[in-house]
């Protein structure tokens, strides 16, 4: 394990966790659906050019990809969300593992994305393989 | 709470948004580099965002309570789709990447945590 390495990822994995749910939730909070897909395009963009085309996550040839996704979802996961408002300014928008939320309710969705997810990872190993 | 079309949409929105990012992400930035990632960041991300959580393809019941949470992100679909069809290809873990992920998802989740 190299640990410089980690370092650099996690910074920078947290950068894009941070960055979402905090931006997302105000641009969408005043934009709307707009809003949104604007958020979508500046911070993920921006999030995946450091994390991924710089290669910032260490992701390597050999080794099964590492998303940011997942730092991304762990951290709404752990705490929550927070908002720009108009009137209140920075308010909460949703709360996580570290404010005492339980999982509990959380799970059927997670465990239904996991396998949605890897129904599509199973689809795309066969594309590849009879793509390349 | 969940019903059979709750659970049909949710699995869909999971399928789709791995598997969008896996045929068109690599190509767009290989083919235009920088803006190509832009291109899939509007695109892709955002198209399939207004899908699983503007529509809410992805269901989560959980948000409609008062002490709302935690929120469960489509990150975690991108990463697992992308994570397990290079284990169905046989590559090996990649330590260095996921603990990176993870503890940029722990350091994430304290900033957000401490905000407000």
């Amino acid at each position: 394990m190299n640990f410089i390495k980690i370092i650099v990822g996690t910074i920078t994995s947290a950068f894009a966790g941070y960055g979402v749910f905090t931006i997302w939730p105000s641009a969408l909070a005043r934009w709307n659906w707009l809003g949104g897909w604007l958020a979508a395009g500046i911070i993920i963009t921006t999030g995946w050019w450091v994390n991924h085309y710089m290669n910032a996550i260490p992701n390597e040839d050999d080794g099964a990809w590492v998303d940011m996704g997942l730092a991304i979802w762990l951290s709404a996961l752990l705490g929550g969300s927070v908002m720009l408002s108009l009137d209140n300014g920075l308010v909460r928008s949703g709360y996580g593992i570290y404010h005492g939320a339980s999982i509990g309710p959380a799970l059927t969705t997670i465990i239904l994305q996991l396998i949605g997810a890897t129904v599509a990872g199973y689809l795309l190993y066969q594309i590849r393989k009879g793509d390349v | 709470m969940w019903g059979w079309n709750n659970v049909i949409t949710t699995l869909f929105g999971s399928i789709i948004f791995p598997l969008v990012i896996g045929l068109v992400w690599g190509k767009l930035a290989e083919e235009y580099k920088t803006f190509g990632g832009i291109l899939a960041g509007f695109f892709v991300v955002g198209t399939v965002w207004l899908l699983n959580h503007g529509i809410g393809l992805i269901y989560e019941p959980q948000m409609t309570r008062e002490f709302a949470g935690p929120w469960s992100d489509q990150g975690l679909t991108a990463f697992w789709g992308l994570f397990v069809a290079d284990l169905f290809a046989g590559k090996k873990v990649n330590w260095n990447a996921l603990l990176s992920a993870i503890l940029g998802g722990v350091l994430g989740g304290l900033l957000l945590y401490a905000t407000v």
